[in-house]
């Protein structure tokens, strides 16, 4: 019996040794190729059929034209609004956020993907600490997300929806011109959000994932307790603060290295001059 | 067993019965959008 229990907890660890090294080697590559990648076959169009039976590992409008998978958000507004428990939906994100916690933000997201590709515009910089505000995200997932979808029966998140407007509302009114007698109201509304958040974008590191994504929300718990996660050898780190100045987040990561408010972008661990920071799996 | 690993087998466990229930939910109408 006891040679049985030592043999099944090699087993689990050699599982978590092998998750590690293949998202350490995923982390080689480049992460701007590797998001891009993740926008394009989550917008591949091709397997929408099928594939809008799982929720994307990221944020992104089910209806865009080109989007093979579902939204997450969208879709536990939709259990929200029948009222009904979300089992496969949070089974599926629950998963990503098990795994490596918010490492789909830094990523996989193509909204991310979009903020990071801003950021990089030449314009003059706003770097703001996140601070309470940050907690305003899970306002909006616990509010926009539940309770409201819940009591109005309406998804008043993607009413509202930069991401939305975007991927759908936009493409969308483009390609059926007989949906444009249907824009009113709303539609100015979401148009002004989308404009005034990529402005937004510009000029400070993803604000979206900062302050709004209810999907972050979701998976910031998961950053402590996940099976990858990031660890600093205080041997070696001489707390020279690079890596919170490097961070979009601002996060001082030599003090709180699976922060909730860590995309897991990793490019500290990239910038440590010393090394300190890397990734490890459960121990 | 390990935090990390629990919510991994918590999460398989919620996909089964997700499916079990054979939930599906609509993608968004045109109507939300505009």
């Amino acid at each position: 019996m006891l040679v049985m229990h030592n043999h099944k907890k090699s087993v689990a660890e050699r599982d978590v040794m092998l998750l590690t090294r293949l998202v350490r080697w995923l982390v080689r590559l480049p992460r701007h190729g590797v998001q891009l990648i993740s926008t394009l076959l989550i917008n591949s169009y091709f397997f929408a059929g099928t594939l809008k039976a799982i929720p994307c590992w990221g944020f992104n409008c089910y209806a865009c034209p080109a989007a093979s998978f579902a939204c997450p958000i969208g879709s536990l507004q939709h259990f929200a609004i029948i009222r009904a428990i979300p089992f496969y939906v949070l089974g599926v994100i629950g998963l990503a956020g098990a795994l490596w916690g918010r490492m789909s933000c830094g990523w996989l997201c193509p909204f991310g993907f979009l903020q990071d590709l801003l950021y990089r515009v030449r314009v003059r910089k706003w770097r703001l600490g996140i601070g309470r505000a940050g907690h305003l995200r899970y306002l909006m997932l616990i509010v926009l997300v539940g309770i409201i979808p819940l009591l109005t029966r309406e998804p008043w998140f993607c009413k509202l929806c930069p991401a939305g407007m975007l991927e759908g509302g936009i493409p969308v009114v483009l390609t059926q011109p007989s949906l444009r007698e249907m824009i009113g109201a709303l539609y100015a509304v979401k148009f002004i959000i989308l404009a005034g958040f990529l402005g937004w974008m510009l000029v400070t590191p993803r604000p979206f994932c900062r302050y709004i994504c209810p999907l972050g929300a979701f998976w910031s718990p998961f950053n402590r307790h996940s099976v990858v996660r990031l660890e600093v050898d205080l041997q070696r780190c001489t707390r020279c603060q690079r890596c919170q100045r490097v961070c979009t987040a601002d996060i001082p990561v030599y003090e709180t290295p699976n922060a909730a408010a860590c995309i897991r972008c990793l490019e500290c661990v990239r910038q440590c001059p010393e090394g300190a920071l890397h990734l490890e799996g459960e121990s | 067993m390990k935090r990390g690993r629990l919510l991994i087998l918590l999460a398989l466990l919620l996909i089964v019965i997700g499916i079990v229930l054979q939930q599906q939910w609509n993608t968004l109408t045109n109507a939300v959008l505009l």
